[in-house]
């Protein structure tokens, strides 16, 4: 009400004044010059000299970092000061300014904090915290002390802030990981490194360098520092983490003692387990000239699930009325994709005991589920979904990969136990079976997919793109290691005209051939004994 | 002495907007301390900045932009206005849009208490000139890193077509089941 009335007051003044321009001009004058004189401690006295220094703002969060002007606005004060629009923005809320009553609002989640210029609160709906400096009003905008983002909002929000005031740093929240840590458990005979997951992840060991096994996790988001071992536990000496784009590496530097490993996951894929083991000393075997290669072995929960390789499903992807991605020059993914699968079939069909089976073996169309459904009726050892890839830009190019995301149907069974939900459990049941069928082969698809991404960029020369997860309707329920090759871009130009010729059609079919017998060998040698 | 009617008409005009200033002051030390701007009004003048993900040229990773939008008290509006600026496409040259040509949002809808989005798209997100994976993944990759990092709150994303859930994209990811944005960050 007292907003409105003084509003309206100003104006039922000017229209007082006489009709005579001369009179009206001296009102004005006078009005004025008092106005300013009574306005002056208010905003339009000169601005009080400021200090102004440039900070970045880390938001933790996966966005870039952001570079904002602070100021000291109050001399008597040291308090550095944000505006208020830089404090909406860096914190990515919605600002409400209402310049009549000089109130800020944030909507920070689902709170709303409210600043009023002059004053030294800072208001929710739950409390009201006074600031040491009040809010003040510069350049037309509110100007929120420092103190706010450094003391308070913690307070609020649980969000973790961290401000270096000598690098003029300010750290919103902490880097988001999902690897939680490491803890390590020493027997007489043995060394477990146990890493632990904040959410499953797929892994997979390679042990091709002599005293070292280097675990990859793929999808893991790491704080290296915090994962980096530099003293020994047992028979590991050292841990190195490195965080790649997306996946992350833990060198694990063996003592020479070491002659074989095993690795497994516990607590639902969320512990990732590497257990490294010394042979008692009357049973230590003759020397290997050139260094000992560490044995990989099955657990003794896995005995009997090893992987053998003798019945090959390939998949050629899409066909009949889905045509795929058309390529550069009229050229159909549907009908690359049955080239290769059939001139793999004829190289790799009879010979060395492998028998290979295609879920299309025309042009006809067939659904996702369906062609993992044959595989399983089949009774295949592996399934390999062949593709060709595509992008907006021509640029793209290179092979890549891809395996199944692991636990994917995680948020539905979430949600039904935070919803207690009664309908349509049976079906979301059914669906994650379904979909926890091809968590039991993850890590088997991870060595078949690094073997094909190898074979692919090496052999036929293209750039690697690395191997991949993603939730492909088409993997899930294969009860079998299973993978999903984009061979290369039928939106580039170069790829695309490769892509449309025999001989390459060939060479691919030959490369997937060597990875498949690849596969086979490192699955024999894994050895089905436990200590 | 006769006093000028005009000088008569300044002194009340000052003393007018004295009068005015001193109620402005006084009102501005003490601020009303009720909440009497009800958010309905204030939401006219919200803003809010948002972070937007577009692929980069390779597909293999992703560029982000800054923008601005229209605060809103409705998580739907503010979800349809940043899918609406993903589809706009992105500034940089070396940021690619990630959407077939003729994409449009139909609708976004909130359920505040699964905090599940639905985003219902147009039908030619599913029958553009596309296909690999590269694209399916990105395209994906690029809205829920963006509803990831706009809307933490969010916990899942449901894409339908013309109001419908859909098998895939574009023949390789499963979309008939809720993502969760937080996966793809």
């Amino acid at each position: 009400m007292r907003r409105s009335a003084t509003g309206r007051g100003r104006w039922e003044g000017w229209r007082l004044l006489p009709s005579s321009l001369a009179r009206l001009g001296l009102g004005l004058a006078v009005a004025a010059v008092c106005l300013a004189g009574a306005m002056a401690p208010v905003s339009a006295a000169p601005e009080p000299r400021y200090e102004a220094r440039s900070a970045s703002i880390l938001p933790g969060d996966g966005r870039p970092s952001m570079t904002f002007t602070f100021k000291r606005l109050s001399p008597p004060n040291q308090e550095w000061y944000i505006a208020g629009s830089d404090l909406a923005d860096a914190l990515q809320v919605g600002r409400f300014w209402r310049s009549d009553v000089r109130k800020l609002v944030l909507r920070v989640g689902d709170q709303r904090i409210t600043f009023t210029v002059g004053a030294r609160s800072v208001v929710t709906a739950e409390k009201t915290i006074l600031l040491h400096m009040p809010v003040v009003l510069h350049q037309g905008e509110p100007w929120i002390p420092l103190e706010f983002l450094t003391s308070i909002l913690p307070q609020l929000t649980q969000k973790e802030v961290k401000w270096n005031p000598d690098s003029f740093v300010l750290r919103l929240g902490t880097r988001q990981t999902n690897v939680a840590g490491l803890s390590f458990q020493q027997e007489e005979l043995s060394t477990e490194l146990q890493v632990h997951l904040n959410v499953p992840l797929a892994f997979r060991v390679d042990d091709s360098q002599p005293r070292q096994l280097v675990l990859k996790l793929y999808g893991a988001r790491i704080d290296p520092s915090a994962l980096t071992v530099g003293r020994p536990h047992g028979l590991i000496e050292s841990i190195e983490a490195i965080q790649r784009s997306d996946h992350a590496l833990l060198v694990v530097h063996l003592s020479e003692l070491v002659s074989r490993y095993q690795s497994l996951s516990r607590d639902e894929g969320r512990t990732v387990v590497l257990k490294v083991f010394q042979e008692p000393i009357t049973t230590i075997p003759e020397p290997v000239p050139r260094g000992p290669k560490i044995v990989q072995t099955l657990p003794s929960t896995e005995v009997g699930r090893k992987v053998k390789v003798r019945r090959v499903i390939i998949d050629p992807g899409h066909g009949g009325a889905d045509d795929g991605k058309k390529g550069i020059g009229g050229l159909l993914e549907k009908d690359v994709t049955l080239a290769i699968a059939r001139d793999l079939k004829r190289l790799l069909d009879g010979h060395d005991g492998i028998e290979v089976l295609l879920t299309r073996d025309s042009d006809v169309t067939m659904g996702l589920i369906e062609r993992t459904e044959f595989a399983n009726q089949q009774r295949g050892d592996l399934f390999i979904s062949i593709h060709c890839n595509g992008w907006y830009a021509q640029d793209a190019h290179g092979v890549e990969t891809y395996f199944l995301s692991p636990a994917k149907s995680q948020w539905d069974s979430e949600v039904a136990k935070a919803e207690n939900l009664t309908t349509g459990v049976a079906e979301d049941v059914d669906f994650i079976v379904w979909d926890l069928v091809q968590n039991l082969y993850i890590q088997e698809s991870a060595t078949l997919a690094e073997a094909v991404q190898e074979r692919l960029s090496s052999d036929l020369g293209l750039t690697n793109r690395g191997v991949k997860q993603a939730g492909f309707r088409v993997l899930v329920g294969a009860y079998m290691p299973a993978i999903l090759v984009e061979t290369a871009f039928l939106s580039n130009p170069e790829e695309a005209r490769l892509l449309g010729t025999e001989s390459f059609h060939h060479k691919v079919a030959q490369a997937l051939a060597a990875a498949i017998l690849d596969f086979r060998d490192r699955m024999e040698a894994v050895r089905e004994e436990t200590p | 002495m006769k006093i000028p009617r005009g000088l008569v008409f300044t002194v009340f005009v000052v003393m007018i907007a004295l009068a005015a200033l001193f109620v402005w002051k006084t009102f501005l030390r003490h601020p009303v301390s009720e909440e009497a701007q009800d958010m309905e009004e204030l939401e006219e003048q919200g803003t809010r900045s948002v972070t937007l993900f577009f692929g980069d040229r390779n597909a293999q990773g992703f560029v982000a932009e800054r923008r601005s939008i229209v605060a809103s008290l409705h998580r739907d509006d503010e979800v349809q206005a940043v899918v609406e600026e993903l589809l706009r496409g992105p500034n940089s040259r070396r940021a690619v849009r990630t959407w077939p040509k003729g994409t449009r949002l139909r609708g976004a809808f909130y359920d505040e208490d699964l905090h599940l989005v639905y985003l219902d798209f147009n039908s030619a997100l599913v029958s553009g000139d596309t296909g690999g994976s590269a694209m399916e993944t990105m395209t994906l990759g690029a809205l829920l890193r963006t509803i990831a990092i706009d809307f933490p709150e969010v916990a899942a994303v449901q894409i339908l077509v013309d109001g419908l859930e859909v098998e895939t994209l574009q023949g390789h990811i499963d979309c008939t089941k809720p993502f969760r944005p937080r996966d793809w960050l």
